[in-house]
């Protein structure tokens, strides 16, 4: 072992203390369950248990969970690398089967390490990565706890009041982090480098690059249309994990009411985030039983059902975790030491990427209808037409994105109430009106009296109709005879000599006769 | 991100200013490199349509509007050569009224005999001279609706010696006709061992006790995004009249950057006449009038297809049917010389973008009411049929009596569309240490080895086309950096 991998004596300490309070909490948290059950009625409650189909089905639905955790992994590093669905879906599982084996919610590193180590983004992008997603899971938890308790009238121990409370602090501020990073990069970055920049270059290049992985790790959600996508997997994972739940309600005897188990799924997903032993023995039953008990359900009975819901939770995703670790040999230290090895070279290794290489967003129905608009038709053709305006939207969608975010923001408001405004009018959307039905509509807010209509309007017109008039066939008939944009090399051969021609032609004369008279 | 990088002379950005720095003092022998955002391009990227000039040429593809009660349209060139790749190389000299103004006020000492030696030689390596070849229809009548006025129109000279008039200038010149900087003068820095790298953005500056120490750049290889950083001894911050500024502020450097911007705010008319104008194929109208300078100047404007179509849109959905006379359509503008303020600030969200906010003055709005009474006068005089100037809902003027109603009224401002590509002074140099973000040779107050060398170091508004001024400044301050 080299000097850097040696654990250091404190360390190791701090390890075992982890794991020591770790163990004593889930020890706690077995008691606090147990205190008031029989091990004979705990007993007889799992072997009345009836777990076909439903031990099954309830695994079923939380493996699709992980499916779709994978997706969501899948769409979130999709701006920086290339990952398969099922490699995410690895990665996601590793972390979970990591965390169910060792304390101290390692299976977050594991999990970054196996992404650093798939797709090349840096291990701190991939931590990153995992804070959002539990920022994501902790905002949907809560929102799907409310709904629970919402739905299930009288139902309203203070012991959740004050875990919602919590709850809701934590992932605010988490939720405050994520936006900030979201959408103010550039500070934060700026602010990192400001800090450290008088501490040592060594130091503030480190710092630099870590949050700089660290931003990117939650930049897709920045783009735009990418936000909601990734909040509906997000609901979609934990509604499958509620499956989960409300599968096994049944093989206890108890109905299978959706909101029990949405009750029971979130709380107890709350509760594990107490710091306890492998696997959250301890907590998860605890606080499991516990949201039972709040419907009615008994003491013993609930905490069978823990002790299933658990089986279901913690075999499966161990067994896949550990056929994961063996299938790909993955080796978490080597991920993180070959990215600190692969740091970038200097700025003058070798070329860089030309700017704006990266592919032009795509136009949308609405912003072609809005330039079919914008775009009085004239007299040109109707094959010109159907050829220029898709060109036209494309670049306007193009332009649109390149203004400044809090333009870019202003500007989406405003399309925002101008769709509300044509649904209201129409009751249908602006891509579904005629085209005549859209000029009249469009221009009015365009060409229209009410100027602050006409500037949110005014940034998609001028691109419409620049690159409209601009397409080469309308282009032509406009202009008929003017040649096409030159495509090929025709230099003037005076522009190779570089300034030499300016000695002959920049006469002293021609010069005085600009600041001097008039020329006749 | 490496420590291996360190370089003598800095310059950021490869403008007007950048390319000036980088060439004189890599011609002394400075080790200089030279950092540009945007790309490198040949000249087979020249002269493409509009869509892809700007997604190659402009900074964020021309879409920099600049906010204010009345918005204006603003672009400025983000590639190797800067905005003079997407200019029209109108050139020139800083008239001594500002001069002497600038002398008085802000303290800059450059007067028209020091800043002589400095014009002679940039207007050599630039070829800058007066048109060799005949006046096309849009600047002959310009002439002649200037003289049945009993008005003086100059031709300007510009600095594409050989143009073609392939009415390209600002999509890059295809001929190479149009000196840019990549043509001209930065050939040249390479040849003397400067060292430009394009795709480059520099996104803080490194600095402790006074000193800069470096700058940390945003950079693409591989397809991938990744920091760097490099060393200095000498910066020079030349990255144009809203990056320089932002840029400064990005780095903690405040005093006096940023808060007094301004711009030559302009109105475009688009007139129809009688006879075919060649607009398309020729180069733009040649003349100004200056009789009335200062405060206003008159004179020809760019033409396509597409920039005709967006000056008729303010008459859109009727003014749709002038567009079938584009053949017989030229565009002008109305100039003034900006006496609003503004200010340019880092935005907070998202990526590093720059706000830009100028807010026209009551003395502006009086000069484009006028501007627009006397251009319109000379277009008819000159035989137009029709002209559409860019306000919402106002023309087509069609007589001389329609035009004089704005020698006395002012244009309502909510209507007007105005546009922009001169901006300057968000960063004023000069002595006077109270007015000023730079001294009288560039130097940042405060800062011992940070320059500043564009546009934004212009104390105020020259009421003429700013690149000779600029590089003209540029090379003053190169100067006295060298020979310090
Ligand atoms: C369309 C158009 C037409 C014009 N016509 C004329 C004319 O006819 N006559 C005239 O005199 N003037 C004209 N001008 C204005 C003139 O071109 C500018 O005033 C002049 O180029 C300004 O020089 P500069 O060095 O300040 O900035 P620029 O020439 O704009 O150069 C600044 C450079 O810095 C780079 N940069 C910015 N930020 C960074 C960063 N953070 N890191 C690295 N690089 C960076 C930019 O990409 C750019 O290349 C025109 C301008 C435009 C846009």
């Amino acid at each position: 072992m080299t000097k850097a991998e040696a654990p250091t004596h404190g360390s190791a300490l701090a390890r075992g203390l982890t794991l020591l309070l770790g163990l004593a909490s889930s020890a706690g948290f077995l008691y606090l369950a147990s205190r008031r059950i029989t091990l004979s009625e705990l007993e007889r409650t799992l072997r009345e248990a009836q777990l076909w189909p439903w031990l099954p089905l309830a695994v079923l639905c939380y493996l699709t969970g992980h499916l779709v955790r994978g997706l969501r992994c899948q769409r979130l590093v999709s701006g920086e690398a290339r990952l398969s669905w099922i490699t995410a879906t690895h990665v996601v599982v590793l972390g979970y089967a990591v965390n169910n084996l060792l304390p101290a919610r390692l299976g977050e590193l594991a999990r970054a390490g196996m992404l650093a180590e798939r797709s090349g983004l840096p291990f701190v992008q991939g931590l990153s990565l995992t804070f959002l997603e539990r920022v994501l899971d902790g905002v949907v938890m809560l929102g799907l706890l409310l709904l629970a308790l919402a739905t299930l009238p009288g139902v309203r121990p203070e012991w959740l009041e004050a875990t919602i409370g919590l709850g809701a602090a934590l992932f605010t501020t988490a939720l405050g982090v994520v936006l900030a990073a979201v959408l103010a990069p550039s500070l934060i970055l700026r602010w990192t480098s400001r800090l450290t920049q008088n501490v040592s270059a060594r130091i503030h290049d480190a710092a630099v690059r870590q949050v700089d992985s660290a931003l990117c790790g939650v930049a897709h959600l920045g783009q735009p249309g990418a936000a909601l996508p990734i909040l509906g997997l997000s609901v979609l994972t934990w509604l499958c994990e509620a499956g989960l739940f409300l599968c096994l309600l049944p093989a206890l005897g108890m109905a299978p009411d959706p909101r029990v188990a949405l009750l029971a799924m979130t709380v107890t997903n709350l509760g594990i985030l107490v710091p306890s032993s492998p696997g959250f023995i301890g907590p998860f039953h605890y606080f499991c039983m516990q949201a039972l008990a709040a419907v009615g359900v008994a003491e013993a009975r609930g905490l069978s059902y823990a002790a299933l819901v658990h089986v279901g939770f913690y075999v499966p995703i161990t067994l896949w975790g550990l056929g994961i670790l063996f299938g790909y040999g993955v080796q978490l230290s080597q991920a993180v030491r070959d990215q600190r090895r692969a740091l970038p070279g200097g700025l003058f290794d070798g070329p860089l990427d030309a700017p704006g290489s990266q592919p032009d967003p795509e136009s949308t129905p609405t912003l072609l209808a809005l330039c079919d608009g914008l775009i009085p038709h004239g007299t040109e053709g109707d094959a010109a037409r159907a050829e220029a305006l898709p060109s036209a939207a494309r670049f306007t969608a193009a332009q649109l994105s390149a203004l400044p975010l809090r333009l870019r923001i202003l500007f989406a408001l405003g399309l925002g109430g101008f769709r509300v405004l044509t649904w209201l009018r129409f009751g249908r959307p602006l891509t579904r009106l005629t085209s005549a039905q859209r000029a009249r509509w469009v221009g009015g807010f365009a060409y229209g009296r009410v100027g602050l209509f006409r500037q949110l309007m005014r940034a998609p017109r001028a691109t419409a109709v620049l690159a409209y008039y601009e397409h080469p066939r309308l282009r032509a008939e406009l202009l008929p005879g003017a040649p096409a944009r030159p495509t090929e090399r025709i230099i003037s051969s005076e522009s190779l000599t570089q300034g030499r021609v300016a000695t002959e032609r920049n006469s002293s004369e021609s010069l005085t006769r600009d600041r001097g008279g008039q020329r006749d | 991100m490496t420590d291996i990088d360190q370089v003598e002379v800095l310059v950021i950005g490869s403008g007007a200013g950048g390319s000036v720095v980088a060439h004189e003092l890599a011609s002394r022998g400075y080790q200089v490199v030279v950092l540009e955002e945007g790309g490198a391009f040949e000249f087979e990227a020249y002269g493409q349509p509009a869509p892809e000039a700007m997604r190659r040429l402009y900074r964020r593809r021309g879409m920099t509007p600049v906010m204010g009660r009345v918005p204006i349209g603003y672009v400025e060139g983000c590639c190797v050569g800067g905005s003079t790749e997407i200019n029209s190389g109108f050139w020139h000299r800083t008239p001594p009224e500002a001069l002497l103004r600038w002398k008085s006020r802000y303290g800059l000492g450059a007067t028209e005999q020091e800043l002589a030696p400095h014009f002679d030689w940039a207007e050599e390596m630039l070829g800058v001279g007066l048109s060799q070849a005949p006046w096309p229809p849009s600047t002959r009548t310009f002439d002649e609706g200037a003289r049945a006025l009993g008005l003086g129109a100059f031709e300007v000279p510009r600095a594409a010696p050989g143009c073609q008039g392939t009415n390209s200038c600002g999509y890059g010149c295809p001929t190479g006709a149009k000196r840019g900087m990549s043509r001209s003068l930065l050939p040249r820095a390479v040849a003397s061992g400067a060292r430009i790298v394009s795709g480059a953005r520099v996104v803080r500056l490194l600095h402790a006790r006074g000193r800069v120490s470096g700058a940390l750049i945003r950079a693409r290889r591989g397809g991938e995004e990744r920091l760097f950083r490099i060393r200095a001894e000498h910066v020079f911050v030349c990255c144009g009249p809203t990056e320089t500024p932002s840029l400064l502020l990005r780095s903690g450097v405040r005093y006096h950057v940023g808060g007094t911007l301004r711009v030559h705010p302009y109105l475009k008319v688009a007139a129809t006449f009688s006879d075919p104008m060649r607009s398309e194929t020729s180069v733009l109208p040649l003349l100004q009038v200056r009789e009335f300078w200062p405060e206003l100047s008159l004179g020809g404007s760019f033409f396509g297809a597409g920039q005709l179509a967006m000056t008729l849109s303010d008459h859109f959905p009727e003014g749709r049917a002038a567009l079938s006379d584009a053949p017989r359509m030229a565009q002008y503008y109305v100039g003034v010389r900006g006496t609003g303020r503004g200010w340019v600030r880092p935005t907070a969200l998202g990526d590093d973008a720059t706000l830009v906010r100028y807010d026209l003055s009551d003395a502006d709005l009086r000069a484009l009411s006028v501007g627009l009474a006397r251009l319109s006068q000379l277009l008819l005089r000159a035989g137009a049929e029709a002209l559409y100037p860019s306000v919402w809902g106002l023309g087509p003027i069609r007589s001389e009596e329609q035009a004089a109603r704005w020698l006395t009224e002012a244009l309502p401002k909510g209507a007007l569309s105005l546009v922009t590509v001169h901006a300057f002074s968000s960063c004023p140099a000069g002595d006077h240490r109270a007015l000023t973000a730079a001294d009288d040779e560039g130097r940042v107050w405060g800062f011992e080895n940070l320059r500043l060398a564009d546009a934004s170091v212009l104390p105020d508004s020259p009421g003429v086309n700013p690149q000779g001024t600029v590089m003209a400044l540029a090379r003053r301050t190169a100067r006295a950096f060298a020979e310090r």
